[in-house]
């Protein structure tokens, strides 16, 4: 896993269900390439949060990882491709 | 005339619209007050002409760039006709993110879903109708770049304009929301805004800066409804956005179905050698060293070259027939020689900044502009600058007037600033003939090397004057990187051309105006006072180089003639080596230059000069594109300045040392 930044698995037990739900929900700069994940939630980070708003990243957007390696993270969102600095992407939290 | 105001994202191919709809009945201009460019132009249907306002491209209406406030003030002020919006059709969800903010303004409106051809590559199926039907809005599909889908487009626009029934306004809030926002829109009712009521309640719980400052301004609510309404934004304001998509979610979940998995596109096969971490700089600067080669080569050598030799060639003609008209010697040195330095020094300059708008039109249209900042931003970020940054140093190594006005993609007030302070050591392309003499004159046979070092000392500088900056005048974050990276197109060439044209226009309508008038006014000073000899000391323009020379001492050139040709330099800079001529051999160029430069200066002190001129005060044209750009004189006072200090330090510098190691 790339930069074990921030992930924990959080698990629930939902009676009207069989089984469990597993959740893991890891930072947007720890997602491997070519992974998908929904937004779970973004944290509060001032003006870039409503820009992020407007570019479709919202809670339950599906992102998929393209690029995860130096630099700002390069990923995929309902047909659009985004490049964000990893210091904003940290305040991203995915569900995988 | 009906207007019609064209609304829509970045890189959605609103712009090849309006261009395949207008033609080439277009002009740019400006919107008052803000650094925005304003594009017009008309078509004809059925014999009567449409105006279409191309809206600078959005995502939302929000209002923290100059961009949004003057796309949303046009539509809620200026009341359009018709609003029409251009839609990705890839990128569907997104893009209906603005969609739902015209819809709840209730604007007459119809949709243009673009890219058809794209979308039916990513086998992406679009039920037109229902989507029609669900958002209430006529939609028709186009591929703009093919110009499929315009005359069916044209025809809706007409009809719609022309029923007379205002469309409902979309309202998508639920529950205590919706409660709070009728409650607001009641206290606005009472009141005279310049907005509706309903649309400013829903820009304030959004948190909407402008909306927040209007309605503070105008006393309506008193500190406790303040301190109530900030409660409100804090609980609601997410909600907003919720809304917006669920309501974009649901409707796009029922009309539009796509593959499963999006398959790696040939866009993704070139981002993944174009971003790799190790080849995307290199790659960058070999795309770079490409276009400046191609830039000066075909600019400069080329063309610079014929349009120079048509010049002298008009002039003497003018000169001889003003003379053979027995007009007064005056007025024949005037218009024979002194407006036509004017005219030359701007003409002979304008093939490489043709060359130079094409490439950085080729550049955007393709879509590599955003990832050169992308692989720039690593390296830019250690100095406390945005990756955006870059692009318009690039653009200033032809000339800092674009260079500047390119700084317009940072929206970023602080990164901005920066990038436009440091862009005048981005040594541009009229001080290399400046370069070429003194070389020729000291250093023949290491011409590229002497070359190849001022470039990267005016790079080194600006990148060291941008980490100063970023740590004390503009101390703060930098702003995050955030950047869409369209997928790769194809540019339209007659489009592109176009686009050139325009920029080049403008540019010799502002800055060739004032390159024209200063350096005429030059050869003016050296003319005078009347009976004195062109170019001598004892001229206007002798005098000021004398008064200023004690200046340039320490640097090793204090000589009158030396600082003459400096600010001659400020005028234009293209005016250095001309009035370097003139004043010490009566020729603006050739051997005898070269001799008297020889004769007049050290090679320690040719070097030294030159890095003055690599460094110092950027011409007037720079100094007013930064007073239009920033919208102040102070800033404009400062960029004449504040490059001058570090020019002289360093040159100094290098003259002083270089003298103590025996050059």
């Amino acid at each position: 896993m790339s930069g074990n930044d921030n992930s924990y698995h959080l698990t629930i037990h939902n009676d009207n269900k069989k089984g469990m739900i597993d959740l893991n929900i890891i930072n947007l700069t720890a997602m491997d390439n070519n992974e998908i994940g929904k937004i779970e939630e973004i944290n509060r980070c001032g003006n870039a949060q409503k820009r992020l708003h407007e570019l479709g990243l919202y809670k339950d957007a599906e992102i998929k990882m393209l690029k995860n390696d130096r630099g700002p993270v390069i990923f995929s969102l309902s047909g659009s491709k985004l490049a964000l600095g990893r210091n904003l992407a940290s305040h991203i939290k995915i569900s995988v | 005339m009906n207007n019609i105001a064209l609304m829509g994202n970045p890189n959605s191919g609103k712009t090849t619209l309006f261009n395949g709809l207008t033609g080439s009945n277009q002009h740019v201009g400006n919107w008052p007050g803000v650094t925005v460019e304003k594009k017009e132009g008309q078509f004809k249907y059925n014999n009567k002409k449409y105006n279409i306002i191309d809206l600078p491209g959005t995502y939302s209406l929000g209002a923290y760039s100059d961009d949004e406030v003057v796309a949303r003030d046009f539509i809620l002020k200026d009341n359009p006709d018709i609003v029409v919006n251009v839609v990705d059709a890839t990128n569907l969800e997104r893009n209906l993110y603005l969609t739902s903010q015209l819809l709840e303004m209730g604007v007459k409106m119809i949709i243009v879903l673009n890219m058809m051809d794209e979308a039916e590559k990513k086998y992406i199926e679009i039920d037109i109708d229902k989507l029609s039907s669900k958002l209430n809005v006529p939609i028709i599909a186009t591929v703009a770049s093919k110009e499929e889908g315009l005359d069916q487009l044209k025809r809706e626009i007409i009809r719609t304009i022309n029923i007379d029934t205002k469309p409902k306004k979309h309202f998508f809030y639920k529950d205590e929301l919706k409660d709070t926002l009728d409650q607001l829109t009641e206290t606005f009712n009472k009141s005279d805004l310049p907005y509706p009521s309903d649309w400013i309640a829903i820009k304030l719980i959004e948190g909407d800066e402008q909306i927040l400052n209007l309605v503070k301004d105008a006393d309506i609510l008193d500190e406790d409804a303040l301190d109530n309404l900030s409660g409100l934004i804090d609980k609601f304001q997410l909600d907003i956005v919720d809304s917006r998509y669920s309501f974009i979610r649901n409707i796009v979940g029922k009309s539009v179905k796509r593959p499963l998995e999006d398959m790696e596109t040939t866009t993704d096969k070139i981002d993944k050698v174009v971003t790799n971490k190790y080849l995307g700089v290199p790659i960058f600067a070999f795309i770079m060293f490409s276009i400046f080669q191609l830039t000066f080569f075909i600019g400069e050598d080329l063309l610079g070259a014929s349009v120079e030799g048509f010049i002298d060639f008009l002039g003497d003609k003018v000169f001889l027939l003003l003379a053979t008209l027995n007009a007064p010697a005056w007025l024949t040195s005037l218009i024979g020689e002194g407006l036509f330095e004017g005219v030359g020094a701007v003409l002979e300059f304008i093939p490489l900044i043709m060359i130079l708008y094409f490439f950085i039109g080729i550049l955007e249209d393709t879509g590599y502009m955003a990832r050169a900042a992308y692989v720039m931003d690593g390296i830019m970020r250690k100095i406390g600058l945005h990756g955006k940054t870059f692009i318009p140093m690039i653009v200033g190594f032809g000339c800092n007037v674009p260079g500047i006005m390119a700084t317009r993609t940072l929206e970023n007030k602080r990164d901005r600033m920066i990038a436009i302070l440091i862009n005048p050591f981005m040594s541009c392309g009229a001080k290399l003939p400046i370069y070429l003499i003194f070389v020729a004159a000291f250093f023949p046979d290491n011409g590229g090397t002497v070359l190849f070092a001022l470039y990267l000392l005016g790079i080194l500088v600006a990148l060291l004057m941008g980490k100063i900056f970023s740590s004390t005048l503009f101390k703060g974050e930098e702003s995050h990187f955030i950047m869409e990276l369209p997928p790769y197109r194809t540019p339209i060439f007659k489009y592109v051309i176009r686009d050139m044209w325009d920029k080049v226009s403008g540019f010799i309508k502002k800055a060739g105006t004032i390159i024209f008038a200063v350096v005429t006014l030059l050869w003016i000073l050296a003319n005078l006072p009347a009976g004195v000899e062109p170019y001598s000391q004892a001229s206007i323009l002798g005098k000021i180089g004398t008064f200023i020379a004690p200046i340039f001492k320490p640097a090793g050139f204090g000589t009158w003639q030396a600082s003459v040709s400096l600010f001659a330099g400020i005028a234009a800079k293209e005016a250095v080596v001309a009035t370097l001529g003139m004043v010490y051999a009566g020729v603006s160029e050739g051997s005898r230059l070269i001799t008297a430069l020889q004769e007049n200066f050290t090679s320690l002190s040719a070097i030294s000069f030159l890095v003055m001129t690599l460094l110092y005060t950027p011409c007037t044209a720079v100094i007013a594109t930064v007073k239009n750009e920033t919208g102040s004189n102070k800033w404009a006072l400062f960029i004449a300045v504040y490059p001058f200090v570090v020019a002289w330090i360093i040159s100094v510098l290098v003259f002083q040392i270089g003298t103590l190691l025996g050059f």
